[in-house]
């Protein structure tokens, strides 16, 4: 904590090292920093939200007992990779969940090209740049989607209010029925309520699927947050994408992706002669996964079928996740959590060699905002931190469970 | 800078701290310390109970090394430490934790005094059947799964619990900002609210959470204990908060001979843990904080617990038990917060929308496990189709594949023959010879003809919401006639918040203050009575040249305020004077209130509470230069520690007497010399307490004030010399005067009785104290005492030894109730 007593602070075994080796020395008559003895203090601490945790604690440490040392700059973030992409003996290290996206998306755009049901045909960096925005989209949408309706329920708000939903959607009563009703489906129930504060309607919906009673309403209030109207701008970016489409693989650059795992698979139809006994047999025909009933969606199995061939994919979902799941085809992805995973030379490598790595530098640009948000989050009041907490709940990108 | 870094970002602190910290804050939130409201489980409770089934392990299987099950889980499901993973396992075993158990452990896994439990390596556990409960039809797509933290397997989302855990086993968990308390409730009851709730659906929310309430009377804790008041409970299943009172089940034994009573505790508060239970109230007997324990043993074996508080003679064993529920943890408050992630978020909810959101998620599981086995007997009737087409054109179907080249033209040649599937004729292909025996070819037609039964079913179950919701209902009956069990916590009405007061016995109290400021109190009953001319008994041992100054009788309830001689007040609850027995010393005044500069102690007076408005009382106070002073009692009902200025007191002059009284009464001033003056307490009238008073008697030379009466007509004036001389004059003989005057004699201050050291207003069945320098006290009966007139010499009151003198009398408290008057054996 912010205020932790200071022999308790300094009780602490990588404290004291931490200082004996900064050589400064600690407290507000002792501390010097002409006696500093390294001038780049970088702060390495695991990727996962644990990593987080010592991280606010070294900051807050450094801000509060050695402000100087922040004010010159001296402190610095490590930037370990998150992920590592290894494709036969070829390694990759990838920053952050964004870059890990794309790069998986340009190695799938490569050999690939999307017919549009108009019929233009996208590849390349066109459809690298549509893919990216693609995803963009679909984030925003995910953000969208934490306060509430359902993705389906917001695509179609966005396709039913284009080009913009404003206030004469939620004026129209006659309309709005109209959607609530399209709305409505066996798990949910959509019915319009006045909205008197802006002398409109607003839809209510009662989303019981999932096993949650769910209740959110979708009014000007909703239309209006900077999350929503972030995705309407970003919609019409991708709005001319929709419906189903070919992704055509062309070529064979990927020889070694169609390789080894699928053989087997493929043949698997024929050779069950006579081998196993017939029980097995149709337990195996019968378990669950029907041709029509998979859940899995078409995409990611069209892209284990693993032919060159033409897919179709029915949405900008399935699309995405095509080519994500083509991305990751022959290549083994690992999520990093801990600085400890890491052979000793890929951790030089990635993250400290001077030549190569990136690093944060923290600097205080705003004393009085610095302070603030030290006190909340790390002062001995609960209640603000709580509503710190909650009015930021949403924005969070990095949960790690 | 390239030297540094290939790229360096600058980054704001602030910006950094939000990121990381909500990161980290989220995480906890949603993915660590908080249950899920549908399967009242954590993630890591729920990778443990899901790591043991897929390594196999079940109720009715062998027991596996917890090392290797938390090995399992740590490695597909839990990336984190495997001492919090150990933790949670043995936490899921525990009896004293866990209301219903859902980990069968086998070996040392602790215990209710704290103790851990033995190490991974020698610990072995398994499922019980409850947790299999709550994961039966877990492969039937009745929940989502998500890839594990490295994608090499996939793990539940939740796990398809058949009876509301949340509720049943509780849930506890400290998150960031935020925490939840879910305490633990019985399988049977909670239950029956489910039920309760399902068969209240589509009426208003009052039915529904009546019907709730009905049926779930409160938490239900693995130690028993009792609850104590209900207000606590509806409040939190109302609201999803509140706190209730749990307290220990304690009984009293008496021993064999019948002359001591011992406190027996059989039950604790939930999560309390015994042997700091034990360690603590030790320290508070030692501390003198409970009084009358005489011994502290916990006799708990394998049969059960039992600890054992033996009461000193005489104790009043509920006083005892109150003061232990008071100060410590065999009560504690229990506070509700029924926090749980619910749609993603973290919520505060009351016991309906817990229970309901539990019928949803019932509802769902059973939905989605119907059509999976819907989809599952469709596709084996399909087949078995197939092969019934098969039979009935058995020798046709013989030929063709007879004829066929590879089994791939045979299997086209069925599909198009006799109009089969792809998967129908691979049956066919697949069929053992031994299948067309006539006892064969019958089974698969029965099989078919149950089939289409059982699809017919399913479809039923999945086209109508009321049968669905009847599946749900009887296996919930099914779950409670397997699981229920009887309420261990009892639930008893609130005895209405005790004050401190409730737990001090209402007793009298001699209390003592000597010269030098030690004060104690002693039981009154500790003093025996003795015949006026006894030789006393040692009342206090005082230390060398000390002596008792006063001596008061108080009700243990009262507050005493003490006057000091330089006129302020101070508080003192009676109470709170340590009781050290006849012979003991007792505690520096000094240390109990803190007195401003030089002060002495002048007087001491008992309050019992204060009085309404319309019935005034009053402090009368007088010094020994015989002004008088009277105030309004109320002006003294904001005690502060540091004390309140009850008189102006002159310099040389000080405070002698401090009595309270109606503003009827009358006021007697005895002097050392022995005069004495009785005027109407109306010649003086109210002032403020800072105000410095009127004359109350006129004094000769160096006579002083040595007493302050407050009397009224009926009863007479007891005054003791110095040499243990004394008598009792009726008030009467005294004779009314004004305020302010020389007074008249009183008694006789000769050589033989030395000078008056008391006067105290006396009735005949009062009794006395008389209490001498050197410790010695003589209790006797005011009536005892010869009345004779007034200016006489008084006769021997109490044998004093060379050198002692009489330092001070009073009068015991009269007592209302009977029956509790002092016993007044003679000696």
């Amino acid at each position: 904590m912010e205020k932790a007593r200071f022999d308790k602070m300094l009780s602490s075994d990588e404290i004291k090292t931490m200082i004996a080796a900064l050589g400064t020395g600690i407290g507000a008559e002792d501390f010097d920093p002409g006696k500093l003895r390294y001038h780049r203090i970088i702060i390495m601490t695991d990727a996962d939200v644990d990593g987080s945790h010592i991280r606010t604690l070294l900051l807050t440490f450094f801000y509060r007992q050695m402000r100087a040392l922040v004010d010159s700059g001296y402190v610095y973030i490590a930037q370990p990779p998150l992920f590592r992409a290894k494709r036969g003996r070829s390694e990759h290290f990838i920053r952050d969940e964004r870059e890990m996206e794309n790069w998986l998306i340009r190695r799938a755009v490569e050999s690939r090209v999307v017919v549009l049901p108009d019929g233009r045909e996208v590849s390349g960096a066109d459809l690298e740049k549509t893919l990216e925005r693609l995803g963009q989209f679909r984030k925003y949408l995910q953000v969208v989607e934490r306060r509430g309706p359902t993705r389906d329920v917001i695509t179609a708000l966005l396709d039913r209010g284009a080009p913009r939903v404003d206030k004469s959607f939620f004026t129209d009563k006659a309309q709005l029925q109209a959607f609530a009703d399209s709305l409505t489906s066996p798990t949910r129930s959509a019915s319009l309520h006045p909205d008197e504060e802006h002398q409109a309607f607003s839809i209510v919906i009662e989303d019981r699927s999932g096993g949650y009673p769910r209740h959110h309403r979708i009014d000007l209030d909703f239309v209006s947050t900077s999350e929503f109207r972030t995705l309407a701008a970003s919609y019409q970016d991708v709005k001319g994408v929709k419906g189903p489409m070919v992704v055509k693989t062309t070529g064979a650059t990927d020889v070694e992706d169609t390789s080894a795992d699928e053989a087997p698979q493929a043949t698997a139809n024929d050779t069950a002669i006579g081998g196993a006994p017939l029980d097995a047999a149709t337990k195996l025909a019968a378990e669950p996964k029907l041709p029509d009933a998979s859940s899995l969606p078409a995409a990611v199995k069209a892209v284990a079928k693993g032919k060159d061939s033409e897919v179709r994919v029915e949405s900008l979902d399935d699309l995405v996740e095509f080519f994500t799941a083509a991305g990751k085809k022959g290549v083994t992805i690992n999520r990093y959590k801990g600085l400890g995973e890491m052979n000793p030379d890929t951790l030089w490598e990635t993250t400290m060699n001077p030549q190569k790595r990136t690093l944060l530098q923290v600097k205080a640009e705003d004393h009085t905002e610095a302070d603030l948000m030290f006190t909340t989050l790390m002062g001995d009041q609960v209640e603000p931190r709580r509503k710190f907490i909650e009015d930021n709940a949403l924005d969070v990108k990095n949960l790690d469970i | 800078m390239s030297d540094i870094a290939a790229s360096k970002v600058p980054v704001n602190i602030e910006d950094e701290m939000k990121r990381s910290y909500m990161d980290y804050a989220m995480s906890v939130i949603i993915g660590r310390a908080l249950p899920d409201v549908r399967d009242g489980l954590k993630p890591a409770h729920r990778r443990v109970l899901y790591g043991m089934r897929t390594m196999g392990l079940a109720s009715n299987r062998a027991y596996r090394k917890c090392a290797k099950i938390v090995g399992e889980v740590m490695g597909n499901f839990h990336p984190h430490g495997d001492a919090s993973i150990y933790d949670t396992l043995v936490r899921l075993a525990q009896e004293f934790n866990m209301r219903y158990p859902v980990v069968d452990g086998q070996g040392n896994f602790g215990s209710i005094d704290g103790d851990p439990p033995a190490a991974m390596r020698y610990t072995e556990s398994r499922p019980e059947a409850l947790a299999e409960a709550m994961m039966t039809d877990l492969d039937k797509e009745t929940v989502d799964f998500v890839p594990n933290y490295d994608e090499t397997t996939e793990e539940p989302t939740v796990l398809p619990t058949t009876f509301p855990n949340l509720l049943v086993n509780g849930s506890a968990g400290i998150a960031v900002g935020m925490a939840t308390n879910i305490p633990p409730h019985n399988m049977r009851e909670v239950i029956d609210g489910v039920i309760g709730a399902i068969e209240q659906r589509g009426q208003s929310r009052e039915a529904r959470l009546k019907a709730v309430l009905r049926a779930v009377a409160g938490p239900d804790f693995p130690t028993g204990g009792f609850i104590v008041g209900r207000q606590g409970i509806f409040q939190a299943y109302t609201t999803g908060r509140g706190a209730i009172t749990v307290r220990a089940r304690a009984t009293t034994e008496e021993s064999k001979k019948g002359d001591r009573v011992s406190i027996v505790i059989t039950e604790i508060p939930y999560q309390v843990n015994k042997k700091r239970l034990i360690e603590n109230i030790a320290e508070l007997v030692r501390e003198k904080t409970i009084e009358g324990i005489s011994d502290l043993r916990d006799e708990s074996d394998r049969d059960g617990m039992r600890m054992v508080i033996e009461l000193r003679r005489g104790e009043v064993p509920d006083v005892v038990l109150n003061n232990l529920y008071k100060h410590t943890q065999l009560q504690t408050t229990f506070g509700i917060i029924m926090l749980a992630i619910a749609g993603g978020r973290p919520k505060v909810l009351p016991l309906l929308e817990v229970i309901e959101n539990f019928i949803e998620f019932r509802r769902e599981v059973v939905r989605r496990r119907t059509e999976f086995e819907l989809r599952k007997a469709e596709a084996r009737a399909h087949i078995l189709e197939g092969l019934r087409i098969a039979l009935d054109h058995l020798d046709a179907v013989i030929k063709l594949i007879r004829g066929s080249k590879s089994p791939v033209e045979a299997r086209g040649g069925l599909m198009t023959e006799f109009t089969l599937s792809q998967l129908q004729a691979q049956a066919i292909l697949d069929m053992q010879l031994q299948r067309l025996t006539g006892l064969e070819r019958q089974k698969i037609l029965d099989e078919l003809v149950e089939l289409m039964k059982t699809v017919e079913r399913l479809r039923a179950i999945l086209s109508s919401d009321e049968l669905l919701m009847q599946v749900v209902l009887n296996e919930l009956k099914d779950v409670r006639s397997k699981f229920g069990d009887e309420r261990r916590t009892e639930i008893i009405d609130e005895s209405g918040e005790f004050r401190i007061e409730d737990l001090i016995a209402d007793e009298d109290m001699a209390i003592t203050v000597t010269n030098t400021g030690y004060i104690k109190r002693t039981p009154i009953s500790t003093y025996r009575a003795q015949r006026r001319g006894g030789k006393g008994r040692i009342g206090m041992r005082t230390r060398e040249e000390d002596y008792v100054s006063h001596l008061f009788i108080a009700s243990t309830h009262a507050y005493i305020m003490i006057f000091t001689d330089r006129g302020r007040a101070y508080w003192l609850r009676v109470h709170e004077i340590p009781d050290v027995g006849p012979g003991g010393k007792g505690k520096a005044i000094a240390n109990l209130v803190q007195f401003v500069g030089e002060e002495k102690i002048a007087a001491l007076v008992a309050v019992k509470e204060f009085p309404e408005q319309d019935e005034q009382q009053f402090v009368v106070m007088g010094t020994r230069k015989g002004t008088i002073k009277k105030t309004d009692l109320t002006a003294f009902s904001n005690p502060r520690p540091s004390g309140i200025i009850a008189m102006g007191v002159e310099e040389g002059d000080s405070v002698i007497a401090v009595e309270l009284s109606d503003g009827k009464e009358q006021i007697f001033l005895g002097t050392r010399d022995g005069m004495a003056i009785r005027f109407d307490e109306t010649d003086v009238r109210a002032m403020g307490r800072s105000a410095y008073g009127v004359r109350g008697i006129s004094l000769r030379d160096d006579d002083e004030v040595v007493a302050m009466e407050v009397v009224r007509e009926g009863g007479t004036l007891l005054s003791v010399a110095q040499n243990g001389y004394g008598k009792r004059t009726e008030l009467e003989e005294y004779r009314l005067q004004s305020r302010g005057g020389v007074g008249i004699i009183n008694i006789q201050t000769t050589d033989r009785n030395g000078k008056v050291v008391g006067i105290s207003f006396v009735q005949d069945d009062d009794e006395v104290l008389l209490i001498s320098q050197q410790g010695m006290i003589l209790r006797t009966k005011a009536g005892d005492i010869r009345t004779i007139g007034r200016a006489t010499q008084g006769v021997r009151l109490i044998e004093m030894e060379e050198g002692d003198a009489v330092v001070a009398i009073a009068k015991l408290a009269e007592r209302d109730e009977e029956g509790e008057a002092p016993d007044v054996n003679p000696a």
